[in-house]
């Protein structure tokens, strides 16, 4: 059994940060609900309270590493252009994904929205983290700040949702077209 | 802005919303500068070229970049 560091990589970005970003959005999504709006929340501890600050910090760290890691590190990978007379494109994902009018808007849409799109994730959590921090069962004292911040989560969960659903869908048709399947069966 | 009046009633805010709608409108800038240096990146020529901060990730590291630093 072998992983290539490639391989490893993709494996570090899409599936240690990015899926792992993805799962704690839900948690997250409850529980600033549960803190900002129900009427429970002068049932929460100070614990309490710290411990979502915590989450959200991870969180930060987790959407910044997915996209850091993913721009640096993966994409170079991604975009690299063969040399001139190259036939097998299996090391060339974005030319193999442009060779096909199957795949094109693979690249064209999937690969530019976790190009440009995704990066609202990280900027979208680390200001609703901030805010968070600051003002903590405060929010529910403040209608459109926590509408604001609510609505920003939803956007970063959604944001790095498509990107993930992308970035697995452009993994499986470059693998798959490299293979030669030209369809589902 | 809202201002903090706790006499006036247990559930005024303590804080006013000042500093969470500037991290609000900050994050909405960066996004919004995100796609303003994307689209300048695919149009014109010169801008791609002056976005190329790390050579393998090409005008990417420009733009995201840029819109971190706004």
């Amino acid at each position: 059994m072998e992983i290539t560091a490639r391989a490893l990589w993709t494996l570090i970005h899409g599936l240690g940060f990015g899926a792992l970003y993805l799962l704690a959005c839900s948690g997250m999504l409850v529980e600033l609900y549960r803190f900002a709006i129900t009427s429970s929340s002068s049932e929460s501890t100070p614990g309490q309270e710290r411990f979502l600050k915590i989450y959200l910090l991870t969180m930060v760290v987790l959407a910044w590493a997915a996209v850091l890691t993913g721009a640096y590190v993966v994409y170079p990978w991604y975009r690299a252009a063969p040399p001139p007379g190259t036939t097998d494109l299996s090391m060339f994902p974005q030319r193999l994904l442009m060779s096909s009018p199957t795949t094109i808007a693979w690249h064209s849409l999937g690969m530019e929205w976790k190009e440009h799109v995704a990066w609202l994730a990280p900027i979208s959590i680390t200001m609703v983290a901030f805010v968070f921090i600051k003002y903590g069962r405060d929010l529910k004292n403040h209608r459109q700040l926590r509408a604001a911040v609510l609505s920003f989560a939803v956007a970063s969960f959604v944001a790095a949702g498509i990107a993930g659903f992308c970035g697995a869908m452009i993994k499986l048709t470059s693998t798959r077209r490299f293979r030669g399947v030209t369809r589902f069966n | 802005m809202n201002m903090p009046n706790r006499a006036a009633s247990p559930n005024a805010p303590a804080l006013t919303n000042g500093s969470g709608a500037a991290a609000i409108l900050a994050a909405g800038i960066g996004c919004f500068a995100l796609a303003v240096l994307a689209c300048a990146g695919d149009k014109l020529a010169a801008v791609k070229n002056s976005l190329i901060f790390y050579k393998p990730t090409g005008p990417l590291s420009g733009v995201t970049t840029g819109a971190i630093l706004i």
